[in-house]
């Protein structure tokens, strides 16, 4: 399913995604017993012919209607459209792009080009056929001020002639070329290993249908008819009817080009967290989307449904304050004599939390402690030797011992000069669990005396966290935020030194290299960025310059009676037209 | 008369004038802004600048709100960050869910209340009252929240008597069968909220009554001889009225108030739902409008009650 960019905020502590931050789907908290959650789902008995699929958004934010991937950013949009939304390349398991799609790519390293080759048989939903100018296109509706998307990037504007384009010096993009009906030819400046991943940002895996919109404006794309009330689109389902804000009906699109969708119509509803319960219960729904840990536990066991689930694109993590950010020069200046600059003191904090523990109480299996900086759910490029840190309060005694914080009589910690010692910790507001688990790691490291006090004493507003966090206020010590990724794993917008969002500012000439390693040109061949990602993972971890926390399972329930269900990475094996029911009412 | 709410209404422009600086100057006193929710590691940090910067977000507060005072004038409130369209569309979509709903609310409300309030008052001290006022205590009590979860989970899932969320059915289809779909979807949160709003209504109307029971003139009314059924209607019902009354004209503007509760657990798009995600996206444009829109409907309001007081007690004039 759509994956193609990192849909998702900020979340943190995973659990808290409640108001304040509806667009992340990563709610939930965490477990070391890990459930086994199937990734796919097919009722034994024979399909019916049509019927009708009820998918419930489990949302407290009312989704946008913005039908159009440049110009929508919030993941309810990206989950409403997804059954028409198909993105122009195949992926395997791992992310990785294969021929098979509604368009093929070819990448020449030498000539430093994509070439993007159309699937003849693809059409819009309109029937009119997909043509290399709606590819070139949508390049046009990123760069172009007007539509204010925010996926032009400095990623994006390594195509040539793209930054010349969206400064408004010249009318076509230059390294965006149409060699022929259905061969788009994209020129880059520099290659990079990423590439050959989705979810890359390099080049945008979407078209735009050129004959439809090429008469609007692109300052008025985004409220256009067009783009909210009928949008086209080449994927197996099109958009029939709306109800603004709670509901979206889906029709078979009969051009689609893997052959005609099974269901006669997808009706997708907006459910409140505090009713998905009952509503399943009631046997109301056929899959959910948004299912948050703590109803995961409520509906695991609820008669006519399975719970399938995939890890996350996403994880929690524990940053210190080490630096500032310099936006003159661009990059990230570490401070030498910050408070939490000895990597020691780091590593104790580390070892000292009980995440495992934390984990098993709060994630009914869901989540699970993280030994490094990149999620599981990357198996190849993850390094599975790694052990992160455990608890162990004899060694985070010892590292404080020996890098001179010694306790006092009211069994607090100095600083090596003697002097006293209280790291302040920002968090997040979230639900009453991480209340507690944040209570809870301020006993842990109270326990190897360290003095841990909240940042203005209270949780604070998402909005306002990011803005201490991001400009490294002196009232923050260390944080804890979360991320949703992409599917291309490099970590280099995240933990370089020219990375905005590298927020406790981590820099290190052997980190610098270690990243450029990954993203290099001998990191093309998979072998080598494997063991490049390795190198990086341990030498994260050695500085302990940031803490994984925890990764977790995002869980489906999927009614019993749908037939060819999967949340598979592997989007050449999956699509929805394959998605069918066994009866015409549900399972229980 | 009408001159002073012609008065009135002049009075109100330096109102909305202070009102509208409040609210612009509060809303960005804030922290983060419109593009802090939506961050994600292949976000790009100049390019977030340079939409602030387009979106005029780094002006002086003053240029802001002239823009913004300017703007409104010409009836464009600007366009919302989130939705990515003019804020009078986004408003209006909710608004109107609001208003049909609020309207029903209000209405069953006050035919509930009122006879209920008339009857505990006018047969004080029975079997009848004690009823009610049980009634009124137990409504009292539940929390909102709960009460409309249980609601829904009763009649919505577990007896299915009605939809369990939305305001309007994917598949109605026209004019007709959309409006009997709003309707059908509007019962079960309508009658629930109306249920606990009763209780401040039923118990000033009952005490109202109660006391003008023995008020001398109803005593001499009784004296004279009238009817019981004249003395009730014609000397008691028509003073009782005057605090509910003063309370209608809040209740008429406050219909497009929304309420959080009842559209977050009946996924009911409203104008609740909207101003508090609006809030949390730091959505300034919609919020601004909302907090304006809201002033104004609260300055009118009061000026609605005062009118609709003088009809109901000719012993009050507005000056």
């Amino acid at each position: 399913m759509s994956k193609k960019w990192s849909v998702g905020a900020v979340a943190v502590l995973a659990a808290l995604t409640l108001a304040a931050c509806g667009n992340s789907k990563s709610a939930s908290s965490t477990s070391s017993s890990k459930p086994t959650l199937p990734l796919t789902y097919s009722s034994k008995k024979s399909a019916i012919k049509g019927g009708t699929l009820k998918v419930a958004e489990v949302n407290t934010a009312a989704f946008k209607g913005i039908w159009d991937n440049a110009l929508t950013t919030n993941a309810e949009d990206a989950d409403m459209m997804q059954f028409g939304n198909e993105g122009l390349f195949a992926t395997d398991k791992n992310f990785k792009i294969v021929k098979g799609g509604a368009a093929n790519l070819t990448l020449n390293q030498k000539s430093k080009t994509a070439t993007i080759k159309i699937n003849p048989k693809v059409k819009w939903s309109d029937g009119k056929p997909l043509v290399a100018q709606d590819v070139a296109y949508a390049y046009k509706v990123l760069a172009n001020k007007g539509t204010a998307s925010q996926y032009y990037t400095g990623s994006i504007a390594n195509i040539k002639g793209i930054a010349a384009y969206h400064a408004g010096k010249a009318k076509d993009i230059s390294g965006v070329q149409i060699k022929n009906k259905r061969t788009v030819v994209i020129h880059f400046k520099v290659m990079k290993p990423g590439m050959k991943t989705s979810g890359n940002g390099y080049f945008w895996e979407n078209a735009e249908p050129y004959h439809y919109i090429k008469n609007v404006s692109f300052k008025k794309l985004a409220s256009s008819d067009q783009i909210r009330k009928h949008p086209l689109f080449y994927g197996p389902y099109k958009l029939s009817k709306e109800v603004s804000g709670e509901s979206v009906k889906w029709v078979p699109n009969t051009y689609y080009y893997k052959g005609t969708p099974k269901l006669k119509e997808i009706d997708v509803q907006v459910v409140s967290p505090d009713s998905i319960a009952a509503a399943l219960k009631a046997h109301k729904y056929d899959v959910t989307y948004g299912l948050g840990s703590s109803t995961y536990a409520k509906v695991k066991n609820v008669s006519g449904y399975t719970m399938t689930g995939k890890k996350a694109l996403a994880y929690d993590y524990l940053g210190f304050n080490l630096g500032k950010y310099d936006a003159k020069t661009g990059k990230n200046v570490m401070n030498k004599n910050a408070k939490m600059a000895n990597p020691s003191l780091r590593k104790a904090i580390a070892y000292a939390m009980n995440i495992d523990a934390v984990e098993k109480k709060f994630s009914y299996g869901l989540g699970s402690r993280m030994t490094t900086l990149i999620p599981s759910a990357f198996s190849k490029y993850q390094d599975k030797s790694a052990k992160g840190f455990p608890l162990n309060l004899k060694k985070a005694n010892a590292l404080l011992n020996k890098a001179g914080y010694k306790k006092g009589k009211d069994g607090y910690r100095t600083d090596p000069n003697g002097k006293k010692l209280t790291i302040h910790l920002a968090e997040m507001q979230g639900n009453s669990n991480t209340q507690a688990i944040v209570k809870n790691y301020i006993q842990q490291w109270k326990k190897i005396g360290l003095r841990v006090t909240l940042t203005n004493g209270r949780f604070l507003d998402m909005n306002n966290f990011y803005e201490k966090v991001q400009a490294n206020s002196s009232d923050v010590d260390m944080f804890e935020a979360a991320w949703s990724l992409s599917s291309e794993p490099s970590p280099m917008d995240l933990y370089s030194e020219n990375a905005p969002f590298n927020m406790g500012r981590f820099v290190s000439k052997e980190n610098t290299k270690l990243l450029n390693d990954i993203d290099s040109q001998k990191a093309f061949n998979t072998s080598y960025r494997v063991n490049a990602f390795k190198k990086w993972q341990d030498y994260m971890n050695k500085e302990a310059a940031y803490v994984p926390e925890i990764e977790v399972v995002q869980s489906y329930a999927v009614n019993n009676r749908v037939k060819n269900w999967s949340l598979s990475n592997a989007s050449k094996d999956f699509n929805w037209a394959k998605v069918q029911v066994t009866s015409n009412s549900l399972s229980k | 008369m009408w001159k002073t709410i012609l008065r009135r209404i002049i009075i109100m422009i330096p109102q909305i004038i202070i009102l509208s600086l409040l609210v612009f100057i509060l809303a960005k006193f804030m922290p983060g802004d419109p593009f802090t929710g939506s961050i994600t590691p292949q976000t790009d940090a100049s390019q977030l600048h340079a939409l602030k910067v387009q979106a005029g977000l780094y002006d002086p507060w003053y240029t802001q709100y002239a823009h913004w005072v300017v703007n409104m004038f010409h009836g464009n409130f600007g366009t919302s960050y989130q939705f990515k369209e003019s804020v009078m569309t986004v408003i209006g979509g909710r608004a109107i869910n609001t208003l049909w709903l609020s309207l029903f609310t209000v209405i069953l409300t006050y035919l509930i209340a009122i006879p209920l309030g008339l009857l505990a008052g006018r047969y004080e001290d029975t079997n009848l009252d004690r009823g009610i006022m049980f009634f009124n205590y137990v409504t009292y009590a539940i929390p909102l929240f709960v009460f409309l979860v249980l609601g829904l989970w009763l009649f919505g899932y577990v007896l299915g008597w009605f939809p369990s969320g939305g305001s309007v059915s994917l598949s109605a289809s026209g004019a007709f069968g959309n409006i009997l779909s709003r309707l059908y979807h509007m019962i079960l949160p309508g009658v629930l909220t109306a249920l606990l709003s009763t209780t401040s209504t039923v118990q000033y109307l009952r005490s109202e009554i109660v006391d003008q029971k023995h008020q001398d003139m109803v005593a001499t009314a009784r004296a004279k001889g009238v009817p019981e059924r004249k003395v009730f209607s014609r000397h008691i019902l028509r003073n009782s009225l005057l605090p509910i009354a003063a309370f209608m004209g809040y209740s008429i503007t406050g219909l497009l108030g929304g309420s959080v509760f009842v559209e977050q657990i009946f996924t009911y798009p409203g104008m609740g739902q909207l101003f508090l995600n609006s809030i949390s996206n730091r959505d300034f444009s919609v919020i601004t409008a909302l907090v304006m829109i809201y002033g104004i409907l609260a300055l009118f309001g009061t000026l609605l009650s005062d009118i609709i007081m003088s009809i109901v007690d000719p012993r009050i004039r507005i000056k």
